[in-house]
């Protein structure tokens, strides 16, 4: 009997062990739903982190992007919908509502839009349903050294006619003037619209000259005539100028060096060490000429949506999980994790106050006051680059004001007629492989070369070393226009393709290894797609010269890596329209 | 013994049986109430909430018309104005924030310029966030502004300008394209805020698709969570199997929508209404709870009840049946006892009613009694003295009768006593008319300002001896043409005017406001007289006894002031006897407040108010302290054409005519007050004459009787007088002569030749009154015979040449021959040169029935005494 008693006491001890122990075990180790995908240009840990405080089962991956054209490539994924679960770009793209009906979420009906600022909500309905959610969002504003000012005493100008009456103190002084940043044809046009927003772009005539104009139905000169003339001024002060003007170098490059009042085009961070030591820098408005027009200019940095494809039946618990990432990034902590530029942002939600710490908080006064554009893009898209690249040729002197409001008028009527250019039509998306091959044949064409190493970023968990230097995204079935080239290219707008003489061996070992990348102490590998002519075997012992995206130090020490000074974007447009831009297909993967 | 077992084990299983058959007749029953009452109670609710936000829709669309009305005005102003400067303009917004009282609702007049750049009192502001909808405008536009500086949106009601409008700034020039008002989010949010069902429920304005057009941060309840509340309904309405699309075309083709969805695991009820004035649909919303509580409690009561009952009845029933055998009395004893007891019960009522009855009679009577004492031991007082008075003072009067002063001291006190107790007397025989119905209503066409006007003029003497501040005024009087009995009329309005001036002292203030009330019916005007005075007051206990007879505040011996205490019971008697009401408020020692509230069948205008052609467009201004003068005669002004502004300060007055005059743009007419504090009205026509010259007419408009100042006042340049009220047809009949005056009480240039050759018979038989009544006649270039009683005036005509006299003057009240008499004597003669004589009665009486009584008599018209020489010559104008 007591056998029995103690067999007894031992089975049910041995399950409720059992039990307790499982039930840690599920405390401890949530199991884990399938990951959700997220397209970012590096890490993530801090929003997985702030997730899994509550929902421990979630799990992120990164799509990688580290390509010179995020908004042209999110956007793209948003019109074909080959998007990640979670969608992330920087615009509304208002321009596209049935696109964005069609492969995003309504999310008008959830909760988690009450914590937003209803008017921005407002503006980026599309027949009452809110399809993304903004995030932070940037200002973007002149600069300047207020090391520099404070230890000269000078007076930060409120007015250009002040700016006008500084300059010459500040030469006196021994110090430049100004930097311009021109790292993007983007820029050029921006310069142009923040002058015009110091005028009259935002007013209730400008608004509709903008109208008008993208409609066919106004000119250039009707609506940017005034803004050229003030850039003139600007560049006769010495406050924009063309990258020639200071040997190519970059715009903040020089401006960090500490002896430049101010800078045009943002700055990588507010203070010129990136240890926070140094100079400090402060924003300031695009000034009108009296001061009364002083404009900052703002865009949306994020925009959140959640791709169409979750509410299909077998997804329920993507959804599920998607949604609570959702309700996580609609909050200030949330939003903050995505805040790498330079930990200055506007929030998007209700209720936010900025902190005094904010390198922004002195942009506050004239943005409550009203005095703020948004950037210029929706609508604008088709063309501004080429327009922008002009307004670049203005800043160094190779045309006149008048020739960039002619070629605008041009394009824009382009444009309407056709579309944006396109060079070839895709037929269907090719993957970052198949458009490693294509770059490989294009510029190994171009150069002359035998073959070429194109790295190719992949999706990662949790993103914190990507890609920079290979294909990341992908050709998808659209025009192929000058920006999606760009896109997808890693010379971008305005790179060169770079070449290194190798051996037969050697490029096959490097092929085996991959392109390895090294930061912060860690190692991530990218594959290389090797394309030879003709798909010809390569002989270990004879030279060939390499076209190669994507070389570590070693490569380069191998085999001297050189600049070929041929443009990327311009020998993908060659190679098309040398052939009459014929449709994209997989014939011309091969490099014959 | 075996039955006897058998008997009791038959009632008790009876018992059980029939407790189990009850409980399940009960809980049928309660199913079957609960079925049937189910539906009820649904439409019940539906008919609560759409009550309650009947209620609070139909508030919010009108407060949302007067926010476009407010914005159009501001619109219309803003045009009318001229403004050339953005400091003028930021004037012009200031003064139509504090005019239109807007602080209190942080309202806004707001111009927007060409850039899209607001301007309000504050200043100049930023360029508007978001320009598109101005841009679209064809007409008016509303939007939500998201102005950044404000905690919260504002919604702006905006009107595009026909005519932009240039102002300069510094060496700038700016175009304003619109003009309207700004509204911030949180006023328009508490016109939706409701405490129904103590605040349990959620108000959301939306878009028309849905989405929240407004956030308010006061509601704790928020009930529908997400940016787009139809998309949150959908979803839930699909998950529960309603039909969201069908609610929404019933609102497309109702306006209003109501049905109920569960939301967070509550039923909730909501409506849902498509706003007519604006471009937003409204929502309220309320857990299903909390609708209708008390109903469905009831509900709830009644189905448990019935339930209960249901058991307990068939159990009873049971019981009754198992034991109707076992009764020991017939129901007939039963039927008859119960008879004899209800009868004795009735019996009991009617001796109860009866005992209660006649201790009321006696109650009532010992009261009647002692008011009649009371009032006996009073009237015999108020009656005594002033017959001590006429006795006294006539044996004092035989005593001195070589002194002529002091004999006519003594006549006079005489005369005063004796119209007092004329009066008196004259009151109790209208009680006791009005009490046996002897007194009957009679309506004639009659004309408002006549009446009040000859008010005035009867008050104006006593006004002046008993230094009394005293005002007259109307609002928003349309209707002068009225029927009504003028007689009875006169008759309230004067008595509840004596006694305000009666217990007011000397320098307190005495008024009388015409106000016609709006939504009267068609064919009708409802108007409130308005009597105010600063006197005594009476205290609470009194006022609610005011309106019964014999009853007064204090006994005369001892306040001094006499009475009868019947006249208010008089003027209500009329009152209720003309269908109206009267009520008063008063404060012992502040004063009260009479108001007498009458509809009148109205008349067509006889003369039609239009716009003036020559006025149209010119410029007004009024200066009077009191704003409701201001804006009255403001009204009347816009009617007729004019672009009227006012003002209650003299000094502005002046001021703004200099301004006006170097703008350009001068005003064409001007009214000013004669009583202003800051500065007296002959004082503002002096300065403003400095100013503008001599051809604009200014006009002083006063309560008071002028004739002292009016040499003074014509001299500063005062081109005409006007008695307060100011009706619009007499305002307009001022204007309408070409801004000129023909028509107010202007003292015209008599032409010598206009009656050159006519001749009047006076007939009056005072000796001053025929001397004064000749010397008026004569400067006017009429010759004059006179006759000292109706037959001398009867035996003049038949003596004279056919033709020797154009017209008869008759006095009525004369010895030997009255006036009626003399009248038809003349008018049965046989010779039409003498029966068709015009004849004009004179009479010391103001009331329609002396009128009446002339027509009667056969004469053409009537001419009240004292009259104005002007209304004098009118006469003799119409009848020569």
């Amino acid at each position: 009997m007591k056998m029995k008693k103690a067999g007894y006491a031992l089975i049910i001890g041995m399950i409720l062990t059992g039990i307790f122990s499982g039930t840690a075990a599920a405390r401890d180790g949530a199991e884990k739903h399938e990951p959700l995908t997220i397209t970012y240009s590096s890490g993530i840990d801090a929003l997985e982190a702030l997730v899994q405080e509550s929902y421990p089962e979630i799990d992120l991956e990164v799509y990688p992007y580290t390509g010179r054209n995020w908004s042209r490539f999110t956007c793209d994924q948003m019109i074909t919908g080959e998007m990640p679960d979670i969608y992330n770009t920087t615009l509304a793209w208002l321009n596209y509502p049935e696109e964005m009906k069609a492969h995003l979420l309504d999310l008008s009906s959830y909760a988690f839009t009450d914590l937003y600022d209803p008017n921005l909500l407002a503006q980026q309905e599309v027949d009452g349903g809110l399809y993304l959610l903004p995030g932070n969002y940037y200002v973007y504003s002149l600069a300047y050294n207020a090391t520099l000012f404070e230890e000269h005493g000078w007076k930060v100008p409120e007015s250009f006619e002040e700016l006008e009456a500084l300059a010459p103190e500040i030469e006196a002084a021994g110090v430049d003037l100004a930097a311009t940043n021109t790292d993007s044809a983007g820029q050029g046009f921006q310069y142009m619209c923040n002058l015009a927003d110091t005028i009259d772009l935002t007013s209730l005539k400008g608004v509709k000259w903008q109208r008008d104009f993208l409609n066919g139905n106004a000119t250039a000169e009707e609506g940017f005539g005034e803004a050229m003339d003030y850039m003139q001024k600007w560049i006769d002060l010495g406050m924009l100028e063309g990258s020639e003007a200071r040997g190519g170098r970059r715009g903040f490059e020089v401006f960090s060096e500490g002896n430049t009042a101010f800078m045009v085009g943002g700055v990588d961070r507010w203070t010129q060490n990136e240890d926070g030591t140094g100079d400090v820098y402060e924003p300031m408005p695009y000034l009108s000429m009296d001061g009364t027009n002083n404009m900052y200019i703002t865009m949306m940095s994020k925009n959140f949506g959640l791709s169409a494809k979750l509410a299909e039946p077998g997804n329920e618990q993507k959804l599920e999980d998607a949604l609570h990432v959702m309700e996580v990034l609609s909050t200030f902590e949330g939003q903050n994790t995505f805040n790498n530029y330079n930990s200055s942002s506007i929030s998007s939600l209700r209720g936010w106050t900025i902190d005094e710490a904010n390198p922004l908080a002195p942009c506050m006064e004239l943005l409550q006051a009203g005095q703020s554009a948004p950037l210029l893009y929706t609508g604008w898209e088709g063309f501004l680059a080429e327009v922008g690249g002009k307004v670049l040729d203005y800043l160094n002197g190779k045309c006149t004001g008048d020739d960039v409001l002619a070629l605008t008028d041009e394009l824009c009527a382009k444009f309407l007629e056709n579309g944006a250019y396109s060079y070839s039509e895709v037929d269907r998306s090719y993957s970052g492989e198949e458009t490693a091959m294509l770059t490989g044949r294009i510029f190994g064409d171009a150069v002359g070369a035998d073959c070429a190493l194109i790295s190719v970023d992949r999706l990662q968990a949790d993103g914190r070393i990507q890609d920079g230097a290979g294909i990341c995204g992908y050709m998808m079935p659209l025009p192929l226009t000058d920006e999606r080239i760009v896109s997808v290219i890693p010379t971008g707008w305005n790179g060169t393709i770079q070449t290194v003489t190798l051996s037969g061996k050697q490029i096959n070992e490097y092929k085996e290894k991959g392109y390895v990348v090294e930061k912060d102490g860690e190692t991530a590998v990218f594959p290389y797609v090797l394309v030879t002519k003709g798909g010809a075997a390569l002989e270990d012992d004879t030279e060939y010269t390499v076209v190669v995206c994507g070389a570590d130090g070693e490569m380069g020490a191998a085999g001297n890596i050189t600049d070929s000074g041929v443009s990327g974007l311009q020998a993908f447009k060659d190679f098309f329209e040398d052939r009459g831009n014929p449709p994209m297909s997989e014939e011309l993967l091969n490099w014959d | 013994m075996e039955r006897k077992k058998r008997g009791k084990l038959n009632i008790a299983l009876g018992i059980v049986g029939g407790l189990l058959l009850a409980v399940l007749f009960g809980l049928l029953m309660v199913r079957f109430v609960r079925t049937r009452l189910s539906s009820m109670v649904y439409e019940e609710r539906m008919n609560q909430l759409s009550e309650i936000t009947a209620q609070i829709f139909d508030g919010t669309e009108w407060k949302i018309s007067q926010y476009w009305d407010d914005a159009a005005e501001i619109m219309d102003r803003f045009l009318d104005e001229s403004l050339p400067t953005v400091d003028s303009a930021i004037s012009f917004l200031q003064r139509e924030d504090r005019l239109r009282r807007f602080e209190e609702e942080k309202v806004n007049a707001i111009l927007i310029d060409e850039d899209g750049r607001p301007y309000t009192s504050a200043g100049m502001g930023g360029i508007l966030s978001n320009v598109e909808p101005l841009i679209d405008c064809e007409e008016q536009v509303s939007f939500i502004n998201d102005d950044k500086t404000k905690p919260q949106n504002d919604a702006m009601f905006i009107y595009q300008l026909n005519t932009p409008i240039a102002l300069t700034a510094g060496n700038a020039r700016k175009t304003i394209l619109f003009a309207g008002i700004s509204v911030p989010m949180d006023t328009i949010g508490t016109l939706f805020r409701s405490s129904s069902y103590s605040g349990n429920n959620s108000t959301y304005i939306l878009s028309k698709d849905g989405s929240k057009l407004f956030v308010d941060d006061t509601d704790s309840e928020d009930i529908v969570e997400g940016y787009n509340v139809y998309n949150v309904f959908r979803k839930l309405s699909e998950e529960q199997g309603l039909d969201f699309e069908a609610v929404l075309d019933n609102l497309n083709e109702a306006g209003l929508t109501l049905s109920h969805i569960e939301v967070d695991g509550r039923d909730c009820f909501y409506a849902i209404r498509q706003m007519d004035h604006i471009d937003w649909v409204v929502m309220y919303i309320n857990p299903g709870d909390q609708v209708a509580q008390g109903t469905v409690a009831v509900v709830s009561s009644v189905i448990r009840m019935a339930g209960i009952s249901a058991t307990l009845l068939f159990f009873a029933l049971a019981l009754v049946l198992l034991f109707a055998g076992r009764a020991n009395r017939s129901l007939a004893e039963l039927r008859a006892e119960k008879k004899s007891r209800e009868e004795l019960h009735e019996l009991n009522g009617q001796l109860t009613q009866a005992k209660q009855a006649a201790e009321d009679a006696y109650l009532a009577a010992q009261y009647t009694n002692q008011a009649k004492t009371t009032f006996l031991n009073n009237m015999s007082h108020d009656i005594r003295t002033p017959m001590n008075a006429i006795i006294g003072f006539t044996s004092l009067a035989v005593t001195h009768l070589d002194d002529r002063e002091t004999v006519r001291d003594y006549l006079g006190k005489i005369m005063v006593s004796s119209e007092h107790l004329l009066s008196l007397i004259n009151d109790v025989l209208d009680m006791s008319r009005i009490e046996s119905g002897k007194v009957r209503i009679e309506e004639k066409e009659c004309f408002l300002p006549s009446i009040i006007h000859d008010l005035r003029n009867i008050l104006q003497t006593d006004i002046k001896a008993k230094r009394l501040d005293f005002y007259i005024d109307t609002v928003d009087v349309e209707h002068e043409g009225i029927i009504c009995d003028k007689l009875r009329l006169n008759q309230v309005l004067l008595n509840i005017m004596s006694n305000a001036m009666k217990f007011t002292k000397p320098g307190g203030t005495v008024g009388l406001r015409v106000v016609e009330k709006p939504h009267a019916p068609e064919g009708f005007a409802d108007y409130d007289f308005v009597i105010k005075d600063t006197g005594i007051g009476m205290s609470e206990e009194f006022r609610q006894k005011i309106f019964e007879p014999f009853t007064r505040e204090e006994n005369s011996t001892v306040s001094g002031i006499q009475g009868t205490g019947l006249g208010m019971a008089i003027t209500k008697n009329i009152v209720d006897m003309m269908n109206g009401t009267i009520t008063v408020k008063s404060k012992l020692g502040e004063g009260s407040e009479f108001t007498v509230s009458l509809r009148f069948r109205t008349t067509e205008q006889k003369q039609k108010i239009t716009v003036i052609k020559d006025l149209e467009g010119f410029r007004a201004l009024i200066a009077d302290d009191s704003m409701d003068s201001c804006t009255s005669v403001e009204k009347m002004l816009r009617i007729i054409g004019m672009r009227p502004e006012w003002t209650t300060s003299g000094k502005e007055a002046v001021y703004r005519a200099k301004y006006a005059t170097e703008q350009n743009d001068p005003f064409r007419v001007y009214i000013i007050d004669w009583l202003m504090p800051d500065m007296n009205g002959v004082e503002v026509v002096r300065r403003i004459r400095g100013e503008i010259g001599d051809q604009v007419p200014i006009i002083i408009l006063t309560a008071y009787d002028w004739s002292e100042i009016e040499k003074e006042a014509r001299e500063a340049g005062v081109t005409a007088f006007c008695a307060k009220p100011l009706f619009l047809s007499e305002l307009y009949s001022i204007l309408q002569n070409a801004g000129g005056i023909a028509g107010a009480e202007v003292e015209q240039e008599i032409d010598p030749d206009e009656f050159k050759g006519k001749r009047v018979l006076l007939v009056d038989d005072v000796e001053l009154n025929r001397e004064i009544a000749v010397a008026i006649l004569e400067e006017a270039g009429l010759e004059v015979e006179t006759a000292e009683n109706g037959r001398e005036a009867v035996e003049f005509i038949q003596k004279m040449k056919p033709g020797y006299v154009d017209l008869v003057l008759m006095d009525i009240m004369m010895p030997i021959m009255d006036g009626y008499q003399a009248a038809r004597e003349i008018r049965k003669m046989d010779d039409p040169a003498y029966s068709q004589i015009p004849i004009i009665a004179m009479t010391a009486n103001a009331f329609e029935e002396d009128r009446q009584a002339a027509l009667d008599a056969g004469m053409n018209d009537h001419l009240a005494k004292p009259f104005q020489i002007e209304q004098l010559y009118q006469m003799m104008r119409t009848y020569l």
